[in-house]
């Protein structure tokens, strides 16, 4: 799916958390959101889902308005991977994926059907998580957990994944994992991420959002310069070269000890 | 994959439909007149084929018994039902219509029409769940306008508005009835509070058979719906479903459900809160097998507590709603300790 985003804002209450936000993402194309806790990162991909309303500019999802489309054809094309809930669901895996299949669902069909259980088998293996099928949602790892998230956001049958911080929590080899999977997909995917690693690593283009607005965007090595990483973290960094396929490698050195370069880290405050 | 669960979930629950049949045969042979078992079903059978005889007997088992049991039954399943919705709209283990307030707003919407003093018997059994069912949406109003005054939705926050709107509504109901009453204020204020089903009539088999009818297979068909809630509403927004319009629809749906149960048989607590937890421990978290199996199931419970709450103490009754507190607070404390990963905590 081609996605345009075109000098998008959104406001939550009075503030604006989103500003003249504009970037496209070719078919098969995965681009990260990055930037600094506040920066509007998961208000972004609210606003491509088509879940926020935009105060003005748009979200083109193929040529169609994303908060134009009714909730179940949006739900048809766009898949969302929540951050992790630290929530107790009483469902096991199965039953959670099984709830992916519910926009294609007809209105009165009642699920549990052999037909959509083997979908969510189906959708489970695809994330090599077959053997947690019967497992309850309470006992899954966080590594395992975001596995049948993901899972659940495949059995949508999406044309556009949106990833909300895919390998929080877990530890390096299901990081890993979770980023082979998404990368094996060949599908359209838009992925807030907090490891610039990652993001280098996984991402065809990145966009750098501070404080709501695009500070920079485009191949990986274009953005993630140690002056760009510099102005919107407030990090001095060292960006090294990967030996085996060129990919930039950023070293972290220090917190830079400016009030300026600090601000960026905190979310604006809403004027009281 | 799932056909060894769903199986599972419909044998457990035709196996409660089947204790709930049997229960209803044997709890109305079960009273204080000492009838033999032959009796009742003797005179039950005789009006089903139309061949009744009136008499003492005959008025105690067609007249009494039978109607107080099924109301029972009805009201049972529509608490528990309400409970398992409650639950699922606000993802709060400790949402029912009893703790959030539409309980004793049911009652003192009933309340306040029978001080209207209505004559016409019918005008007054639509009359009464009408009103019971604005009172319970006032309460739950109130309830979600003070959470959300407070800052939050949060679970917590919305049970602590529950309970302070469930005392004030239940105090403006016994302040109504103890200023009006003629007669035994007190037994009234203890029947709308905690709950009797010794007003039990056909018009109160017919009311709750009625609400449960109509808003039964409308909580039924939200059953997916529901448990794409409990993954939070923004993952449920994301799998095209508008969280806003399900909640107006089901809040409504669930208002009117308790208030015509309230309507027939007052505030009868734990019946909501305690059936949607032991249910998932049989059957699992799926709505779809939840409701159909806590509906049974909290007719079950309401029926046999109501039996005890007539016979136990012979010849006074006990408001069922202490039964049902008695019952079901210890059997709540062993289903927390045990349901670890099953329930929702």
């Amino acid at each position: 799916m081609e996605v345009r985003v075109e000098a998008l804002s959104v406001a939550r209450g009075h503030r604006e958390v989103l500003s003249d936000v504009s970037f496209a993402a070719a078919p098969g194309e995965i681009v990260g959101l990055l930037g600094p806790n506040g920066a509007g990162k998961t208000t972004l991909l609210g606003a491509i889902a088509g879940m926020l309303a935009p105060a003005s500019g748009r979200v083109l999802l193929d040529g169609d308005d994303a908060h134009r489309l009714p909730r179940r054809e949006a739900a048809r094309r766009v898949a969302l991977m929540e951050q992790q809930p630290d929530r107790d669901i009483p469902l096991r895996a199965a039953d959670i994926v099984a709830l992916g299949l519910l926009p294609h669902r007809g209105r009165f069909d009642r699920g549990g059907s052999p037909r959509d259980a083997a979908l969510a088998r189906e959708a489970l293996a695809t994330v090599g998580a077959e053997e947690l099928a019967e497992r309850p949602w309470t006992e899954l790892s966080g590594g395992e957990r975001q596995r049948v998230s993901l899972a659940r956001a495949l059995a949508q049958r999406p044309r556009l994944l949106l990833l909300d911080e895919p390998t929080n929590h877990l530890d390096v080899r299901a990081q890993l994992d979770t980023l082979r999977f998404v990368a094996d997909l060949g599908i359209t995917a838009i992925a807030a991420l907090h490891d610039l690693d990652h993001a280098a690593r996984l991402c065809t283009r990145i966009v750098l959002l501070d404080r709501g607005r695009v500070a920079a965007q485009g191949a990986p090595a274009e953005v993630l310069t140690p002056e760009v990483i510099a102005s919107v973290y407030g990090v001095r960094a060292t960006v090294l070269t990967h030996p085996e396929d060129g990919r930039p490698v950023i070293a972290l050195d220090s917190a830079i000890d400016t009030p300026g370069a600090i601000d960026t880290t905190v979310p604006p405050k809403e004027a009281p | 994959m799932t056909a060894g669960p769903d199986r599972r979930a419909r044998v457990l629950t035709a196996v409660l439909a089947g204790v709930l049949v049997a229960s209803l045969a044997v709890a109305v042979t079960i009273g204080v007149a000492g009838l033999s078992v032959g009796e009742v079903w003797r005179i039950l059978g005789s009006h089903l084929t139309g061949s009744a005889t009136a008499g003492t007997e005959d008025a105690i088992v067609w007249s009494i018994r039978a109607p107080r049991v099924l109301t029972a039954a009805l009201v049972g399943a529509g608490l528990a039902a309400s409970g398992v919705v409650m639950q699922g709209l606000t993802r709060n283990p400790l949402a029912d219509p009893y703790l959030l307030g539409l309980s004793s707003g049911a009652s003192l919407g009933a309340v306040g029409v029978l001080l209207l003093g209505i004559g016409s018997a019918l005008a007054l059994s639509f009359a009464l769940p009408l009103a019971a069912f604005l009172g319970a949406l006032l309460a739950l109003g109130a309830a979600l306008g003070i959470a959300r005054l407070a800052g939050s939705l949060s679970p917590t926050i919305v049970v602590l508005a529950g309970i302070a709107v469930s005392q004030l509504l239940a105090a403006c109901t016994s302040l109504v009835i103890v200023v009006t009453a003629k007669g035994d204020a007190y037994r009234q204020v203890l029947s709308w509070l905690l709950g009797s089903l010794a007003g039990s009539t056909w018009t109160t088999v017919a009311i709750a058979a009625i609400a449960l009818a109509l808003v039964y297979p409308l909580l039924r068909l939200h059953a997916a719906p529901l448990d794409a809630l409990a993954l939070g509403d923004a993952a449920a927004e994301a799998l095209g479903i508008s969280t806003r319009g399900i909640r107006l629809t089901l809040f409504v749906a669930v208002a009117l459900l308790t208030g015509a149960m309230v309507s027939t048989s007052g505030a009868i607590g734990f019946v909501g809160l305690i059936i949607p937890h032991l249910v998932r421990g049989l059957v699992g978290g799926l709505h779809r097998h939840v409701l159909p199996a806590a509906a049974i199931g909290g007719a079950l419970f309401l029926l046999w507590a109501d039996t005890l709450a007539r016979t136990v103490l012979d010849p006074r009754e006990i408001p069922v709603g202490i039964v049902t507190a008695l019952v079901g607070v210890p059997v709540f404390v062993v289903v927390l300790r045990h349901a670890r990963g099953t329930a929702w905590r």
